[in-house]
């Protein structure tokens, strides 16, 4: 009783107080209700009838950038409304005993049915460097054909080899495992950060039953994303109790955790990179003068631990690295990365499966129900503490920047790449939390509407998984009829070369040859293949079927193609038998 | 003050978000006609297939006029252009056509092909530089720019285009073809060999790499295999004024003057054949003598 009365009792005495408004006032909260009202309305209308990655794709994204603005000058507009007090830490360390195993079931539940998906896409691909490396040594190397240079990743990887034989569920338990973690960390961080243990509960929640997740946490190959949030949310919490250790020991000690856990989530995936920002942000925000002071000493160890890794990575790799995506002035210039993490977060909507299975009503009631969500939040922004507010929304950008120029790959249309937006919406899940702690505390509605979100988020979730079961069985099937075309091909000196059009690259966004077909097939078949995808030059392809067209097959080369109605791989040519090596030079007329 | 820029920006908000939606409803109406016009490249394409060009390219005009930057429709009327032989008109489609799609390597790839062909392969190279940037696999842009760097004489350009080129699309007839033209031409008769020998291999019938490898042999004082390819050459195509010339060079080199000064009559009666201009290159023996 004690404590509901610490953590609402304020904010009833402010609400009370806030009832006799002035008429500017007034004047005030209608424009805001008025702009909130229009652009969630528009963004709602747009969501419905634009896709996000068509040609007008970007009137979606400009409109979030709208909204944002008018949140945030409504919010400047009408200031702070009263917020839910802080408890002590000892009460919000009882309070673990009940979030660990609610926030822990909850991110648990809905993808129990995904553990019985196989590989997919990459996974082949890894799960083959794995078994080829030759120790943990060997995978700190870089390796060209592992396509990245994540060794802690692949350290894991190769573990997986070597405790379950590589298996697929063991992989996926073990994504689910560190999801579940990091709704746990999420949950702690936001303890710390409000102080309070509904918006903790509720951070948590929220982070660990949301939609967008569904890429990271199912599909295998997605565990160096995971690991990389993992471990930059345990840096973040370690520097937090780093700024309340009383000695100067303990503190040494805990900055050197944080730093050690940011260079270790460097190591599982580059785009932690964002990290020191977030830490510089966090502590030059801090109401405490003393905190503020450490920021620069904080940062630097931060950004020295950053140059290391960008060092280390020049010598290993020859070069820093980046994206092949192209750079486009659109997602340069403009904050795609940040407003699509928005966009992802508020209207998780997968298109492609709602209108393949249910269609346009349920599509439009969906946008609806999350338009609403949308506007509540909005409408919820006077509940947060200014400080925090812009932490939260500045942890958003901070950590998207990684990501920027990649933006335009997360398409909401389907949720493919929501991967690159799990780290950056923990700043979300944050919000979230205490906006539903601030509207208990001021008395209005303090359980249903996040108990419903909750709710229909981890229903979503659960259903957004069976695109991936769904792929699953489709790779089986491709890996059936391919093995069955390999096993037709006559025998050879070198390994037959296939080239493969009408591979299924994609399932409702479910990843699933993009790159690891070779890898796969290789795994099935019984003897070695070599593959070369075939699709038209538009898409992404080993060589595009414009070339094929007008080229000759080799002996030892077969053109075979994937018919989705017939479920069978068909082979279109062969260039006859193998025989010796082609480019001898020798002159036989 | 405060208040009021806050207000100001709430407002500017609100204005923005309907023009943004003003704007969208404006780019839903330009959809549709590109919709409309991509239907009228369709029929453009099922009448050229029943033969009836003239319809066909009234057809593809009508979409270019419906949306004049569909790519699609802009690449239709070039086509058209191109089958009757009118390059420049092409060029120009095919130039709105990129404008309109600047990262269509395919796009990038045939205006550069059609400005090759119009005699501007300086011109081409950019172009095919770009097609290649974006995509690295396409064994014919490689082989284009093998072929353009060639013209404008950038014989190491042209050696490794062409290297990239036989590397990607190994299956490829001219990725081998240019890169031999191009090892050759730059001194390398060596390496010249194996990459004719692979565009033999991949079209047998075509004397284009056939008469090439007999003068490479023929340079190389390997004047035995060199008439056995010359033959081979005049076997696969009687008809052919360099095949002749080519036979003409090896026996004369084999010192079969008699028979050489037949050869040369024969090529010389025969006249060179549409499409024979590339092959052999202008340095090459058998013109010379």
């Amino acid at each position: 009783m004690r404590r509901a009365a610490s953590d609402t009792g304020e904010g009833r005495r402010s609400e009370l107080a806030t009832n006799a408004l002035s008429a500017p006032a007034r004047a005030d909260r209608r424009i805001a209700g008025t702009a909130a009202i229009v652009a969630t309305a528009a963004i709602a209308c747009v969501t419905f009838a634009v896709k996000p990655t068509g040609p007008l794709g970007w009137s979606y994204d400009v409109l979030f950038l709208w909204v944002l603005l008018a949140a945030a000058a409504g919010r400047g507009l009408l200031g702070s409304r009263p917020v839910a007090g802080k408890i002590a830490p000892t009460l919000l360390r009882q309070s673990a005993a009940y979030a660990v195993p609610l926030v822990a079931f909850s991110a648990a539940l809905p993808y129990l049915h995904s553990l019985s998906v196989g590989f997919l896409s990459d996974d082949f691909g890894l799960v083959k460097a794995a078994q080829q490396a030759a120790g943990p040594a060997d995978v700190i190397r870089f390796r060209p054909y592992v396509l990245f240079y994540r060794p802690l990743s692949e350290l894991v990887w190769w573990a997986g080899v070597q405790l379950w034989g590589g298996a697929p569920l063991g992989y996926h338990v073990l994504n689910l495992v560190i999801h579940i973690l990091n709704s746990l960390l999420v949950c702690a961080l936001a303890a710390r950060l409000a102080g309070n243990r509904h918006a903790a509960y509720m951070a948590g929640l929220i982070f660990a039953v949301h939609p967008i997740h569904v890429e990271p946490v199912v599909w295998a190959a997605c565990l160096p994303d995971l690991l990389s949030a993992g471990l930059s949310l345990l840096s973040l919490l370690v520097l937090e109790s780093y700024l309340r250790a009383p000695g100067r020991r303990g503190r040494a000690l805990s900055l050197s955790a944080a730093l050690a856990a940011f260079g270790l989530a460097l190591f599982s995936k580059e785009s932690s990179a964002a990290l020191p920002g977030v830490v510089i942000f966090r502590l030059a925000l801090a109401s405490n003068t003393v905190t503020r002071r450490r920021a620069l000493g904080v940062g630097g160890g931060y950004v020295a631990v950053l140059v290391a890794f960008l060092a280390w990575r020049l010598t290993v790799l020859g070069e820093i690295g980046g994206s092949d995506v192209p750079i486009t002035l659109w997602n340069t210039l403009f904050p795609l990365a940040p407003v699509r993490s928005f966009a992802l977060f508020f209207f998780p909507i997968n298109r492609l499966l709602v209108l393949d299975t249910v269609g346009p009503a349920l599509l439009g009631a969906m946008v609806l129900l999350m338009a609403a969500g949308l506007l509540w939040a909005v409408r919820s922004l006077g509940y947060v503490p200014s400080g925090r507010l812009w932490l939260y929304l500045g942890y958003v950008v901070v950590m998207s920047a990684p990501v920027w120029i990649m933006a335009s790959t997360i398409g909401a249309e389907n949720m493919e790449g929501s991967r690159l937006a799990y780290l950056p919406t923990v700043g979300l899940a944050w919000l979230f939390g205490e906006i539903c702690a601030g509207r208990r505390a001021a008395g209005r509605s303090g359980l249903p509407v996040p108990a419903a979100i909750v709710i229909i988020a981890a229903a979503l979730t659960a259903w957004y998984v069976v695109p991936w079961k769904e792929a699953d069985a489709l790779a089986r099937d491709v890996l059936t009829a391919g093995r069955r075309v390999v096993a037709e091909l006559p025998a050879g000196q070198r390994p037959p070369v296939l080239y493969v059009r009408g591979l299924p690259d994609g399932h409702r966004g479910a990843q699933i040859f993009r790159n690891g077909f070779e890898a796969a097939l290789n795994e099935v078949a019984d003897r070695p293949v070599l593959v070369r995808t075939v699709a038209p030059r538009k898409y992404r392809s080993d060589i595009p079927a414009e070339v094929l067209d007008l080229s000759q097959l080799l002996p030892g080369e077969y053109e075979v193609a994937w018919r989705d109605e017939s479920q069978e791989m068909i082979v279109l040519r062969a260039g006859g038998p193998p025989t010796s090596d082609m480019n001898t030079g020798d002159v036989h007329p | 003050m405060k208040r009021l820029l806050l207000r100001a920006l709430l407002g500017a908000s609100v204005v923005g978000t309907l023009a943004t939606c003003a704007a969208s409803v404006a780019g839903w109406s330009h959809c549709r006609a590109i919709d409309r016009s991509d239907a009228l490249v369709d029929k453009a394409q099922r009448l050229g297939e029943e033969g009836r060009r003239a319809e066909a390219l009234d057809a593809a005009r009508a979409a270019a006029e419906a949306a004049p930057d569909n790519p699609r429709a802009r690449r239709e009327v070039a086509m058209h252009f191109l089958a009757r032989g009118d390059l420049k008109a092409a060029i120009g489609e095919l130039q709105a056509a990129s404008a309109a799609a600047p990262r269509d390597a395919g796009l990038l790839i045939e205006r550069a092909a059609a400005m090759d062909l119009a005699g501007d392969a300086r011109g081409a190279i950019p172009l095919l530089r770009r097609a290649v940037k974006i995509a690295p696999n396409d064994g014919l842009a490689w082989s284009l720019l093998s072929g353009s760097l060639l013209k404008v004489g950038d014989l190491q350009g042209a050696v490794e285009s062409g290297e990239s080129a036989a590397a990607v699309a190994p299956g490829l007839y001219p990725a081998h073809f240019n890169l031999g033209l191009a090892r050759w031409r730059a001194g390398d008769r060596v390496g010249a060999l194996p990459a004719f020998q692979n565009a033999i291999r991949l079209q047998p019938s075509d004397p284009s790499a056939i008469i090439c490898t007999a003068a490479v042999l023929s340079e190389l004082d390997r004047h035995g295999e060199a008439l056995q390819y010359a033959r081979r050459a005049v076997a696969a195509a009687p008809d052919s004024s360099s095949a002749w010339a080519s036979l003409g060079s090896a026996l004369l080199r084999g010192g079969d003057r008699e028979a050489a000064e037949a050869a040369f009559f024969r090529a010389r009666e025969l006249g060179p054949r549409p499409g024979e201009s590339h092959i052999p290159p202008p340095a090459h023996p058998t013109t010379e003598e």
